[in-house]
């Protein structure tokens, strides 16, 4: 629990790459390498020594959390009891703290082997084996995981997701797309074996390609983990239905949103007696015992922000209305949430990064077999591996880790300025 | 049979064959396409063509998937001779659900009687609505159809995961409500709630075309459960609230205004300390006659009504 690295300043060269020299100044690692006869590159070009260390600002950070962390178990032994958000931080941080430990402790061991591979020439072939294939990429792992840890959690990191999917520009090709997705992600669900429903569905009058699609996942936490989905998804391939061979450009748009349940009782909301219109499906007539419809359809309209929903696939009139409420609260707890961070953005006037952009972000090239993201600029050559829901995750890994260097630097930069 | 112009059933045809044989019954190609979603997802395939066929005769689509969802959780099985489940009985059972919660206290016990229960969608949409909330929570349904309380005995089991609590209980048996000596009868007689959907519908609006019935009903659904009028609501007063010192409260379905003030003349004829007062549902019917003692937590089903009458 009390390790504390110190860092030497040559640690840190710059945020790119990092040579280490085990704590000797540069020129005595020139000097060494003459004696460095089994090996051909010396230790600071060996690339795969090298890794990408956390900036000083972070560590400083982590320290700081730690004392908070410190300071929550003293409150702890005395027997006090924790609120609710005090004990989810408390949870996040010991989290944060056992990885930091982990981290000093490898950073000690990388240390140690250094001074053996430049000090010791009957342990030096054992000390790089095991540097290159266990302490580095151990580090690296780790230095990622501190760096993401550091970072503030999303406010709905923990929801459960909802994707709304539509089709954008491109005729009936966008339509079928727009279905093409939504097999995409639940089959992304079936691999994750996380539990998943179509919530509603609409197909187009030709029974080819969807108007809009509604899923649901369950699982804890697949917002976060979706979120970076949000966006405009193109294609790019030649259609079934066209004659002439010629590749069309389409899009669909993703919209993924923090499920919000009713019984959250964080997101409870109450509405306002005029706030909502809820319009039903009605047999005309006497009702009750008069008829038999089977008629269930509920639309709901949020008259302050003007955001319709409506609901008709569940038989239920309850089931659709519930269904309906809950996206409802879905999509308002979101646009909520983008307008914080409009707010926050033109307060700080900081600058969007690319992650959050809801422009297209993706390009599907079946020609090319291949699927780009914007954002990252990371490429897939596999479209099939991709839509089977198997590899999407590489691509996500992708997004993922540029969203958190990119909230890593304003990180380092609000802490850099802040003092 | 209204008729379905020739464009219309084009129109269906070329979305899928089977579809315009959903019009008749379906009207709009919306509706129609759902249905046809909810007989593909829910029978095997060797059952659909048989489906579309008694769906195009007007047969009414829960006795042909065989049950109706009730409330966020239940599937109540429907079959001939038992009247399907309403979204309008919904509506209300669900609303007075939330005024039980409010009027009993966690350590209280109930007890409620259901009379005219036919597949017992409503003992047992209270039974899961409000298990566990209550320290005893007693609901026995009653019909005079054998047919009816197999069924609703069926439907418990069938929801059994939803509604099993040691703290509940819910039975149902064979009774007639015209019958005055049933409630001595009846394994609970200090019911404080009584509730029903009793056949409502006047004899002389048995028939499509002045009641405003719809054809599926008339040629499809059990007579017994559809037709009565004022004589029942006679029967239900005098037969399980006013010869009963703990009832306290009643809530009744109804099909017109006219069975509303009938209830409530006959409450001020008998001159008894009780509060009446009716509830217009979302689709603006006269939907509810609702009664209560004067002077006891259950003033709090006011809340339920549109109008109270003085
Ligand atoms: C309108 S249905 C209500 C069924 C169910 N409670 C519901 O809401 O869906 C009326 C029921 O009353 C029953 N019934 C008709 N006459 C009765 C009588 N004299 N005594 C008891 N039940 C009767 C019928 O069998 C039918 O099940």
């Amino acid at each position: 629990m009390n390790v504390i690295v110190r860092l030497n300043p040559v640690f840190w060269l710059s945020s790119r790459s990092l040579v280490v020299n085990g704590g000797r100044s540069l020129k005595n690692v020139f000097a060494f390498r003459g004696y460095l006869k089994y090996s051909t590159i010396s230790i600071h070009e060996n690339e795969n020594l090298k890794f990408e260390n956390i900036h000083p600002a972070l560590i400083k950070r982590a320290k700081q959390l730690k004392t908070e962390l410190l300071d929550l178990e003293k409150y702890l032994s005395e027997g006090k009891v924790l609120k609710a958000e005090e004990s989810k931080k408390f949870s996040q941080l010991s989290s944060l703290s056992r990885i930091y430990d982990e981290y000093g402790n490898e950073i000690n061991n990388y240390k140690e082997l250094i001074q053996l591979v430049e000090n010791d020439d009957s342990l030096k072939d054992d000390a790089l084996l095991e540097l290159e294939k266990s302490t580095v990429p151990r580090l690296k792992y780790l230095v990622s995981k501190l760096k993401t840890r550091l970072l503030p959690p999303h406010e709905f990191h923990d929801k459960p997701c909802i994707l709304e999917l539509r089709p954008g520009v491109g005729g009936n090709e966008a339509m079928i797309f727009t279905q093409d997705l939504l097999g995409m992600y639940e089959r992304y669900a079936q691999v994750h074996k996380w539990s998943y429903e179509v919530l509603s569905k609409n197909e187009h009058s030709s029974g080819i390609g969807l108007v809009d699609a509604v899923l649901v996942i369950n699982e804890p936490g697949s917002y976060n983990r979706l979120r970076l989905e949000s966006g405009v998804h193109r294609v790019q391939r030649i259609p079934e239905t066209e004659t002439k061979g010629r590749t069309h450009t389409s899009t669909a748009a993703v919209v993924v949103l923090p499920k919000m349940s009713e019984i959250d009782s964080n997101s409870e909301r109450k509405f306002g007696p005029d706030d909502l219109r809820i319009d039903v499906m009605r047999a005309s007539g006497k009702g009750g015992q008069h008829v038999n419809t089977t008629e269930s359809a509920v639309r709901i309209t949020h008259i302050p922000t003007g955001i319709v929903v409506s609901i008709q696939d569940e038989r239920s009139q309850h089931k659709n209305k519930a269904k309906a409420m809950m996206i409802l609260r879905s999509r308002l707890a979101e646009r909520e949430r983008l307008e914080r961070i409009e707010k926050e953005r033109s307060d700080r006037t900081s600058q969007v990064s690319s992650t959050d952009r809801s422009d297209k972000i993706r390009t599907y090239n079946y020609a090319q077999n291949r699927i780009t993201d914007h954002r990252c600029g990371f490429t897939l050559y596999d479209i099939e591996g991709c839509m089977s829901g198997e590899k999407l995750d590489d691509i996500m890994d992708a997004v993922e880790a540029k969203e958190t260097e990119d909230r890593s630097k304003s990180l380092i930069e609000e802490l850099e300025n802040g003092k | 049979m209204p008729r379905i112009s020739p464009r219309l059933i084009l129109e269906a045809y070329k979305i899928h064959p089977y579809l315009p044989y959903l019009l008749p019954a379906c009207k709009t190609i919306f509706q129609a396409k759902l249905e046809l979603g909810w007989i593909i997802n829910e029978l095997p395939v060797s059952k659909h063509k048989s489906a579309i066929k008694k769906r195009f005769r007007l047969y009414p689509l829960q006795y042909i998937l065989g049950n109706q969802p009730f409330g966020s959780n239940l599937k109540i099985e429907c079959k001939k001779g038992v009247l399907i489940p309403r979204a309008d009985t919904e509506e209300w059972c669900m609303e007075l659900c939330k005024k039980l919660r409010k009027i009993k206290n966690p350590n209280d016990s109930l007890k409620v009687l259901e009379i005219c229960s036919g597949s017992g969608c409503i003992s047992l949409l209270i039974g899961e609505q409000l298990k566990d909330y209550l320290a005893e929570l007693d609901i026995l349904g009653v019909d005079v159809s054998q047919i009816c309380v197999d069924l609703s005995q069926k439907n418990l089991e069938l929801n059994h995961k939803y509604i099993n609590s040691n703290k509940t209980l819910i039975n149902f048996i064979k009774g007639d409500l015209f019958n005055k000596d049933l409630l001595s009868s009846l394994p609970i007689q200090n019911h404080e709630l009584v509730i029903s959907n009793p056949p409502y519908i006047p004899l002389e609006e048995y028939n499509v075309y002045h009641g405003g019935l719809e054809k599926s009903v008339i040629k499809y659904e059990p007579r017994l459960a559809l037709v009565g009028n004022l004589e029942v609501y006679k029967s239900l007063l005098d037969n399980f609230v006013f010869n009963n010192k703990s009832c306290k409260s009643f809530i009744f379905e109804v099909g017109n205004k006219k069975q509303i003030e009938f209830v409530r003349d006959y409450i001020l004829f008998k001159k008894f300390s009780w509060n009446v007062g009716y509830r217009i549902d979302s689709n603006g019917q006269y939907r509810n006659v609702v009664g209560w003692q004067r002077d006891c937590n259950y003033d709090l089903l006011q809340k339920m009504c549109t109008s109270i009458y003085n």
